[in-house]
């Protein structure tokens, strides 16, 4: 049923698409509502191997005072249009200090961002609110201004040096996008106690309204389909899965879980601590061993980075190997997303947009010898640290969101529904 | 000494023991030396059918991992020590892979029933010049599967650089506090030079929550120290010829720990040094306790101890392999499985046994040809050969040896024990922590109270009286047989004891005590190695006895000084609690002659001649203003343990007279020590008050006229002065 509404409502021409985009380019933009006469541009991060867009880029950054981030390393052929960043060279070392441009919070989260010392996606949207309402109860309108015009100026340099630190995750896109609506709705007779007032009130409500009580309102759900007796199969460290594992086991519900881990972040073990201290029987496994392990599970729980229109569910690298496991196994596998992480990007395949993380993280060094230590001397040899991946529709049984369980298809729907609530 | 040798040079490829030892290059095959007895009665109505290191371990004698573990890691040559039950261990041994002509590790097989320790076999060692170069010392009860060859490299590295410095290096595994295969009875606390990773301090914690380290070990040569609490020991030592002729030379080691505590404290005497090799990936521990040999039984299930894995079939007996499935579960050849019966996980099952339907087995061990009803639940049992078990029980961390019945119905609760041959049942429930036998425990104290050892000959007489005594139907069921070792009223200190012994308890009766016992010596005076928390005790009778013969002999007080501080010397205390003891000791002292409920007068009439007499005594120990402090408190102490005796006011009285007294005493000698004595007592009484009673005490009338007194007598003595 859910198809069909898809279907009738939301309908790309496919036509007019392959008009509109570049042919090189296959990433698609679509702005679901309202026409599609409105072509967003591609972003930067995503044609770095194109000179003239990089020198828009860095005049742009020159112009915001802030510094760029340098490619390193040798790139695996299909990803030269991506950036990749070295975590020893840190965006921050090239700030002058005190830097006047940035806050100082900012400045903070986007070392933390880069360091990798706050991920996922839940926790980042968090920390960049925080950061924001920082920004803004520091923040004067300057005499001659208007407080809805030049905060939203103000912000914007500090957005592309997140960006700088590391690319912006959909559900960041989606709260900057909040934040810069509200501010502009303020009325200009509005004074600025008032308006900064009602702004951090703003901020308070989506993380409680869009993530905390999403995630209660999904773990609500969810438990309904955690019977006694299930093996459930989690991968990485999802903030929310963890969550509705937890809520499951504290209702007295009898379970054990897998947690499926791989290279070369190892979040699995910090999801495996978490569970393994509320007293739920747990496995550790590493993604290799994934096809001997299902064989006794009995539902996979997968968090999502993004859930794009197209109903692709955009997650850690390795999910979609997963489901496609668990599809081969007869497994159900559900993904579980707050709304917010809903993206109206459209994308197919995991090359086109995605992020290059570190390659000196897979360096390991193993009773003390380190393989890779030389990499960057063999000429032809590149490291790939692919961060995302994308999973078809195909594989994912069902959606649980905060709206309720849907199908991956109806996405779209969603994201209709919502942007009429934005309006 | 009627030590019997029994060598097994199978193996040609034995060198001839009269090559000239270690020369340079040469390479001597590896030795080791496996002790195959605890010497101490840890598992004991267990061990007094079968000797601990045959007991079986996931189905494998315990020896046998110890000698894989030896083979695996390069030694050529095992020297097998046993006392207990030696011949079940010989007969064992014999007709193991070890003693197979293709062994690569030739074992020779030592028994004499006059080992009393670890110390009697290694003086045996030196005095049969067995070894010839560095070998690996372990008991019979180690699991392990650390290669050693690192450390052994380092071993002989550091012995080539410093010759014959160090003596042994011991081997610990990284696992942090509250770890499962770490035993709370074996923590041990170690400070080491972080860079020559030299020993420079062991401790047992035993639960203490305070600590002490010697100061000198913060003295000697380096700068960087570590202080560790994460480590296990595993009981694996590598060990220079020479630790066999220490303990050759000092007759009064017994343990390992004698050892390492005797090279420590006289490293500077004797030049020796004891280093660590810490291992972080292999496997290496020690089957203590019962709580251990859960604990590694569970490990080498779920395979903590690879390649010695139950399916691997190490020992190399017939029909002994198993196969190996998900969820760590092994069945051996010939296992029948009823229907509806689970295997949860961690399940070990020997050849040969058979379960019922509608079973439920998790994180258990189950031995060759047993039989198991319908309905039985076991969780962390530990089953061996040839058990019968018959529908309807629930065992839960329970040991059931070889022979062993249990009827219908019957629960076994926690941590018990069922040894060999006992029969359980019908329809009984056994509370947690109980331990049954066939031998009866009176019949073991009557024989055995002077052997602290497992290997008293003591099974000989076995079960005349046994069966003369019935079985207690209330305890064992009706059809039951065996006796309880252990029965719920705990009166008996033996049986306490015993009962930690077997599942080396958690308890530790009261740890609390303990680390208060350590607390009045507090920070300030670090220099003193810790001493023995029983020591001062040991040090007051010793004093009060000494004191006692003076009087009775009238020896005089230059002597009893030399005796006392020969006391402190022995026992190792400091100046300050030898004056808190003789304070003690004194004030007691009129207790001690005319029981405890005699008056205030008659306490002070007895007591000032005494104080009189041992005036000397004290002035000799009396010297520094700390001391007169001192002394002072321990006073108050005193008094106030005694409020329940006396009034207040009748006290103060005493205490007063004792004030004079000493004052007086004082004043003869030294005209200068007088202010300071007034001094003292006065900033005594300034100090602050710690308890309720004591507030009390220094608010009493009498005494604060004596304050004032003195502070009268102060001022106008400086007013004299002017």
């Amino acid at each position: 049923m859910a198809d069909d509404v898809t279907g009738s409502h939301v309908t790309i021409p496919h036509g007019q698409k392959s008009k509109t985009f570049k042919s090189t380019s296959e990433a698609v933009v679509v702005n679901t509502h309202t026409v599609f006469s409105v072509v967003k541009r591609l972003p930067e991060h995503i044609q770095v191997d194109d000179p003239d867009v990089l020198k828009k880029l860095a005049k742009k950054l020159e112009r915001q005072q802030i510094p760029r981030r340098l490619d390193y390393g040798y790139k695996v052929s299909l990803f030269s249009h991506l950036l990749q960043y070295s975590r020893k060279a840190p965006l921050t070392q090239q700030l002058s200090i005190p830097s006047a441009v940035i806050h100082p919070a900012i400045v903070r989260l986007g070392l933390q961002y880069s360091q990798g010392i706050v991920a996922g996606s839940n926790a980042r949207s968090i920390a960049l609110l925080h950061a924001f309402k920082q920004v803004i109860s520091d923040y004067t309108t300057p005499s001659n201004e208007e407080l809805s015009r030049d905060l939203v100026n103000k912000l914007k340099p500090y957005i592309s040096f997140l960006n700088q630190c590391r690319p912006l995750s959909a559900s960041m896109g989606n709260a900057i996008k909040y934040i810069k609506k509200e501010i502009s709705n303020i009325p200009s007779q509005f004074k600025e106690d008032d308006a900064k007032k009602k702004l951090l009130n703003c901020i308070e409500c989506f993380i409680e309204e869009k993530i905390v009580l999403a995630a209660k309102a999904i773990a609500k759900s969810s438990i309904e389909k955690i019977n006694d007796g299930d093996v459930i199969l989690v991968y990485g460290c999802s903030s929310l899965v963890n969550h509705i594992l937890c809520e499951a086991f504290e209702k007295g519900r009898k379970f054990r879980v897998i947690v499926v881990d791989s290279r070369p972040r190892l979040e699995g073990r910090e999801a495996l601590r978490r569970l393994v201290q509320k007293g739920i029987s747990c496995t550790y496994v590493l993604i290799s061993a994934v096809s001997y392990i299902l064989p006794e599970v009995s539902k996979v729980f997968l968090g999502a980075h993004a859930l794009l229109a197209n109903g692709y569910v955009m997650s850690r690298v390795g999910t979609s190997q997963i489901a496609l496991v668990a599809k081969a196994f007869n497994v159900p596998v559900l993904v579980c997303c707050e709304t917010y992480k809903f993206c109206e990007r459209v994308q197919t395949d995991s090359f086109v947009s995605n992020e290059l993380d570190d390659p000196d993280d897979l360096i390991v060094t193993r009773k003390g010898e380190t393989q890779l230590k030389d990499w960057q001397q063999v000429p032809r040899l590149g490291l790939l640290n692919l961060v995302y991946d994308v999973t078809p529709p195909d594989f994912v049984d069902l959606v649980i969101t905060d709206l309720g369980m849907i199908p991956c298809t109806s996405v779209p729907v969603v994201l209709r529904v919502k942007n009429v609530d934005l309006l | 000494m009627a030590a019997k040798v029994a060598k097994q040079s199978r193996s040609a490829g034995v060198p001839g023991r009269k090559g000239a030892p270690e020369q340079e290059g040469e390479e001597l095959p590896l030795q080791a030396v496996l002790v195959a007895d605890s010497f101490n009665r840890r598992f004991f109505p267990v061990t007094k059918d079968q000797p601990r290191a045959l007991l079986p371990l996931g189905n494998v004698a315990m020896i046998d991992y110890t000698l894989e573990f030896l083979t695996s890691t390069g030694v050529q040559e095992t020297f097998v020590f046993c006392c207990w039950m030696a011949s079940k261990i010989k007969d064992h041994l014999l007709k193991s892979k070890w003693c197979r002509p293709t062994s690569p590790n030739t074992v020779h097989i030592i028994t004499s029933d006059l080992y009393r320790s670890l110390g009697d076999v290694l003086r045996d060692v030196d005095a049969k010049s067995l070894l010839r170069s560095d070998f690996v010392l372990v008991y019979g009860d180690v699991v392990s599967n650390i290669d050693v060859s690192q450390a052994l490299q380092e071993h002989r590295h550091r012995r080539k650089m410093e010759k014959n410095i160090s003596v042994m290096t011991m081997i610990f595994k990284e696992s942090s506090p509250g770890h499962r295969s770490r035993c709370e009875e074996d923590d041990i606390i170690v400070a080491t030079d972080s860079r020559s990773q030299q020993i420079l301090h062991y401790q047992k914690t035993q639960g203490l929550k305070k600590l002490q380290f010697p100061m000198n070990i913060f003295h000697s040569g380096s700068n960087e120290f570590e202080i560790r609490h994460d480590l296990l020991d595993c009981h694996i030592s590598i060990c220079s010829p020479q630790v066999a002729e220490l303990f050759t030379d000092n007759f009064d080691y017994q343990t390992r720990n004698d050892f390492v505590r005797g090279i420590l404290v006289n490293e500077e005497i004797l030049g020796n040094q004891i280093h660590m090799h810490v291992t972080k990936d292999g496997y290496g521990a020690r089957v203590s306790n019962l709580l251990m040999y859960d604990a590694v039984s569970s490990d080498l299930v779920r395979r903590w101890v690879y390649p010695l894995t139950p399916e691997a079939n190490f020992t190399d007996q017939e029909g002994r392999g198993c196969t190996y499935s998900r969820h760590n579960v092994y069945r051996g050849p010939g296992v029948t499985l009823g229907h509806g019966s689970q295997m949860e996980e961690n399940v070990l099952i020997g050849s040969g046994t058979s379960i019922g339907a509608n079973c439920c087995i998790s994180n258990s061990v189950i031995g060759n040809n047993c039989t198991i009803g319908d309905k039985v639940i076991l969780d962390h049992a530990y089953i061996w050969n040839d058990v019968h078990i018959s529908s309807n029980v629930t065992i839960s961390q329970t040991v059931v040896c070889d022979r062993a019945e249990v009827k219908e119905g019957v629960t076994l609760n926690k941590q018990c024990v069922l040894a060999f041959n006992v029969v359980i049942g019908p329809n009984v429930s056994l509370p947690g922590g109980t331990v049954i036998s066939m031998h009866h425990p009176e019949e073991e104290e009557e024989d055995d109270d002077e052997f602290l050892s497992d290997d008293a000959e003591v099974g000989q007489t076995k079960d005349k009286k046994g069966k003369q005594k019935m079985f207690n139907p209330a305890e064992v069921g009706a059809e039951g047989k065996g006796y309880v070792w252990k029965a719920s009223s705990l009166d008996d200190t033996e049986d306490e004891e015993l009962t930690q012994c077997l599942w080396g308890l958690v308890l530790n009766p009261d740890p609390e005590s303990d680390s208060e016992d350590s607390e009045p010596e507090g920070p300030d005076d670090p220099v003193i190695p810790s001493p023995e928390m029983d020591d001062v005790k040991v040090v007051q009778m010793e004093v009060l006895g000494t004191l006692q013969r003076g009087l009775e002999e009238n020896i005089s007080c230059d002597n009893l000084v030399l005796e006392i501080n020969s006391l402190k010397y022995a026992y190792n205390v400091t100046l300050k609690e030898v004056m808190q003891i003789l304070t003690r000791v004194v004030l007691e002292y009129p207790f001690q002659q005319q029981g405890s409920l005699i008056t205030a007068s008659q306490y002070v009439a007895l007591l000032v001649p005494l104080l009189k007499i041992w005036s000397p005594v004290f002035k000799n120990y009396v010297k520094r203003a700390q001391d007169q402090l001192d002394c002072l408190s321990a006073f108050e102490e005193h008094f106030l343990e005694q409020e329940n005796h006396w009034a207040a006011m009748v006290k103060v009285k005493a205490l007063t007279m004792v004030f004079f007294f000493l004052l007086h005493q004082v004043l003869k000698e030294m005209y200068d020590l007088e202010i300071l004595e007034e001094e003292m007592i006065l900033r005594w009484f300034s100090l602050e008050p710690s308890t309720n009673q004591s507030r009390k005490l220094r608010k009493n009338q009498g005494l604060q006229k004596l304050i004032q007194w003195f502070e009268e007598a102060e001022e106008s003595s400086e007013e004299d002065e002017e």
